[in-house]
């Protein structure tokens, strides 16, 4: 299959410091791509990246055939960000508003200036978002306002919000690490659902290794902003993920266990 | 019992640090008394000259002319009404130039920023002298003054609102691919309007006190009325008028307070 | 296109979620879906309309004399050209006075400041020996709060006559009722348990104030304090414009006087004094937040 995404020796210096120093791997779409590595092995700025929320120094992001480090119009990088969702550590929902409201937000990038300026979405957005959330199983919160959700209902709205922009690729920032176990285990069900049923290709940031291996198809392991392993959760050997977190295997797993498999 | 074997009740960094201020204050207390001759020795000696002041001259007090304060005081408030209103929405809009998170130009953000953070240091007063030089005594010297001090206030509070609530939800809506204009009508503008009518709310209780004194130094309003009326040793009108003006601030505060409970929560 | 009210609650799945009621979608007038519940913003459209209601209302009732406005306008230009021949013949004067204005603004500040540190104490709803008393006192302060500053300088100015007395007195007034609040809103803070240890200890209420209640308010109290003395400051700078002394009074006599270049060397040692205390107080508070 053809991959929707491909990185090839991307490189992002801030001055001497040396966030990514050379990361290339390669996303299909319906697959689920972790990547995993310690707190600033540069995982998020990978994922920054790629939908040129950071400008990247060096190498390419080719994207459905268009490489994004090459984009220079503003407007025309706006027209690929929305195919490419996003979903945050911390939501990032705009808490005033009704989930309905924040789900909607998912189609402004779709939107003629004016009618998204107003927010006037077509009715055939409505029940695109009422499908959703329907899937998601959140209609009965519709009008709700999103800071009166739960953690984990919040990142369901994130979810629905990257699902209304029909992404090909979606980027997971950390999207359990602020949540219980048993709210991770329903939004990381969802992520791979969505990407399956949908055909989305998907990459996740995640430091939880366990939680990794149960949802990858394929586990990216950064240290140091490189990539030192590439491949198949069965292939993530304990020696493996000593590298990768420079830390002994021990220390990697205690409490996590539940997250994965409760 | 031995000094080394005592134990210290306060942290003595903060020991020190409070043995400081007190000694800086003391001093600046001192250097003050000497340049002004002040004595409170001196008002309490003449605590009875005050107490028949207060008791023979202006209580109790008397509203003289109830058609003219009326105005006076629908005026004073109409001055209060109109500069927060304008000034929000002069505000509004330059604060959507002069944040972090929204500017589309960075030399004019400076400005805007450089404007508000001066206007810290003018007292609507000195505004309203100013003003007087080219627009003559009466209530639009008075506006304008109030006008221009709650620009500078306000620009510098819905600056810190909207970098406050902008961030997170921003990065968002950008990776949506959204422009730049629907991000402030359909993210920042909502998430940010009961910080910004919590300050407006604010700059209207100020304003309602200030506008008395710019009133008084010929801003027109109740507060040039107050201020014939000492000046014609009238005190016993003055006195009314004063009463007066503490009635409508207090009632301003309340109302303030009940609407920031009721529709701001 | 389908209507949605009818199967949207067949077709939900019942797999985390209850089904969704059929009457949960909002429709408009025209039978598009709302996209927020209208309730529940209504108390704050209601507000804003008010405002915006009264405000224009308060403009029309002002009556401002556009052709008069229009005219100021364009006499601007001339009047920045008038302050800007910066005269400063008169600076000993004009520093002696600015001087003057800070020390008023200093002594007004420490009276005020012990007096509100006594008044706080029978205010403080922890503290205060006499419940009834403590209402009583709060509606005084309230309302001698609600009077501005200048005000009160113009009635003590009245009684004491011209000087910086006056402006102490009248500052002080204000300012000890600000004080007072304040300070009882910190010492309010220190908790009930942390008393009642002390009291149980057999330590007089004296003695409790001045070993816990006072070194557990100190950073609170010293913000208000600057927030107070900024403020005292720019009364005292203002309170010659009404007939008292100070850096106020050099303003508006040169103003009277036509003098506008010796008024804006005033105005700006004015802004540039406010301006220092500004940076002081910020590094005082950025020293103070690294010791807490």
């Amino acid at each position: 299959m053809e991959n929707v995404l491909e990185l090839t020796h991307l490189k992002k210096y801030y001055g001497q410091t040396r966030a990514v120093e050379d990361v290339s791997f390669s996303v299909k779409p319906g697959e689920v791509v972790v990547i995993i590595g310690p707190s600033g092995a540069g995982k998020s700025t990978v994922l920054r990246c790629i939908n040129r929320m950071i400008d990247p120094t060096e190498g390419s992001i080719l994207f459905e055939g268009t490489d994004m480090a090459q984009v220079r119009r503003e407007r025309d990088l706006k027209a690929i960000r929305r195919r490419i969702g996003m979903i945050f550590q911390s939501f990032n929902l705009v808490y005033r508003l009704s989930v309905f409201q924040n789900v909607l937000h998912g189609r402004l990038g779709y939107m003629s200036t004016p009618s998204a300026v107003l927010g006037r979405y077509s009715e055939e957005d409505k029940e695109k978002a009422l499908d959703i959330l329907r899937m998601i199983g959140l209609e009965d919160m519709l009008y709700k306002k999103a800071g009166e959700l739960s953690g984990g209902q919040k990142q369901r709205v994130g979810i629905a919000r990257a699902l209304m922009q029909d992404p090909a690729l979606l980027l997971c920032d950390e999207p359990i690490a602020s949540l219980d176990p048993s709210s991770s285990k329903i939004i990381m069900d969802q992520i791979r659902d969505m990407a399956r049923t949908r055909n989305i290709g998907c990459i996740v940031n995640l430091h939880q290794v366990d939680v990794a291996k149960t949802y990858a198809d394929r586990i990216v392991g950064i240290h140091q902003g490189r990539v030192v392993f590439d491949g198949p959760p069965q292939e993530l050997t304990n020696a493996m993920i000593e590298t990768i977190y420079d830390a002994p295997i021990e220390e990697l797993t205690v409490g996590l266990e539940e997250a994965a498999n409760g | 019992m031995d000094k080394q074997q005592r134990i210290p009740l306060t942290p003595k960094k903060q020991k020190r640090a409070a043995t400081l201020t007190f000694l800086l204050i003391a001093a600046l207390f001192l250097v003050a008394s000497l340049q002004t001759q002040y004595t409170p020795v001196e008002f309490l000696l003449n605590m009875e000259n005050f107490w028949s002041f207060i008791f023979v001259d202006l209580l109790p007090p008397k509203i003289a002319d109830w058609e003219t304060i009326g105005m006076g005081v629908l005026q004073t408030i109409a001055m209060a009404m109109v500069a927060s209103l304008v000034s929000a929405v002069i505000s509004l809009v330059l604060a959507f130039l002069g944040s972090n998170t929204t500017a589309p130009w960075k030399p004019l953000k400076k400005i805007i920023r450089a404007f508000a953070s001066l206007q810290r240091n003018i007292p609507s007063m000195i505004w309203t002298f100013l003003l007087i030089m080219s627009f003559g005594i009466g209530t639009v010297v008075g506006t304008l003054a109030l006008l221009i001090t709650t620009c500078g206030f306000l620009i510098r509070s819905f600056i810190e609102t909207i970098d406050e609530v902008g961030g997170e939800s921003l990065e968002a809506l950008q990776a949506v691919g959204a422009g730049r204009l629907s991000i402030i009508t359909q993210v920042i503008l909502p998430a940010s309007l009961p910080g910004f009518l919590s300050w407006l709310l604010y700059s209207l209780e100020v304003n309602i006190r200030s506008s008395t004194l710019v009133g008084a130094v010929g801003g027109g309003g109740i507060g040039l009325i107050m201020m014939g009326y000492i000046k014609q040793f009238r005190y016993h009108s003055a006195m009314g008028v004063i009463l007066l003006v503490a009635v409508i601030v207090i009632l301003v505060d309340l109302l303030t307070n009940f609407l920031r409970k009721k529709v701001l929560a | 296109m389908t209507d949605f009210t009818e199967f949207y609650p067949a077709s939900a799945p019942a797999v985390e979620e209850p089904a969704g009621k059929p009457g949960l979608l909002l429709r408009d007038r025209r039978g598009r879906i709302r996209v927020k519940d209208p309730a529940r913003d209504r108390a704050l459209k209601w507000f804003l309309s008010l405002f915006v209601i009264l405000g224009v209302a308060a403009l029309f009732f002002l009556n401002l004399d556009w052709a008069q406005v229009w005219e100021g306008v364009l006499r601007i230009p001339e009047a920045i050209g008038k302050l800007c021949k910066v005269d400063f013949s008169q600076i000993d004067v004009t520093f002696t006075s600015l001087f003057e204005s800070i020390a008023v603004a200093i002594l007004s500040t420490v009276y005020s400041l012990i007096g509100g540190m006594v008044l706080a104490v029978f205010l403080a709803k922890n503290l205060t020996p006499f419940k009834g008393m403590a209402a009583a006192l709060s509606a005084v302060l309230t309302f001698l709060r609600a009077i501005p500053s200048i005000i009160w300088v113009l009635l003590i100015l009245v009684c004491v006559g011209f000087g910086p007395s006056a402006g102490i007195i009248g500052i002080c007034i204000f300012s000890t009722s600000f004080f007072a609040r304040s300070f009882a809103q910190c010492y309010e803070e220190v908790p009930q348990e942390t008393l009642e240890a002390l009291r149980a200890m057999g330590a007089g209420r004296v003695k409790v104030f001045f070993s816990a209640v006072l070194p557990s308010a100190f950073t609170g109290m010293l913000a208000w304090t600057s927030i107070s003395f900024e403020s005292n400051f720019e009364a005292s700078a203002v309170l010659g414009t009404v007939g008292a002394g100070g850096i106020g009074y050099v303003i508006s006599n040169c103003m009277t006087r036509y003098a506008y270049g010796q008024a804006i060397v005033a105005i700006a040692l004015v802004l540039a004094f406010t301006y220092a205390m500004e940076l002081g107080f910020t590094a005082i508070k950025e020293r103070n937040g690294k010791i807490g």
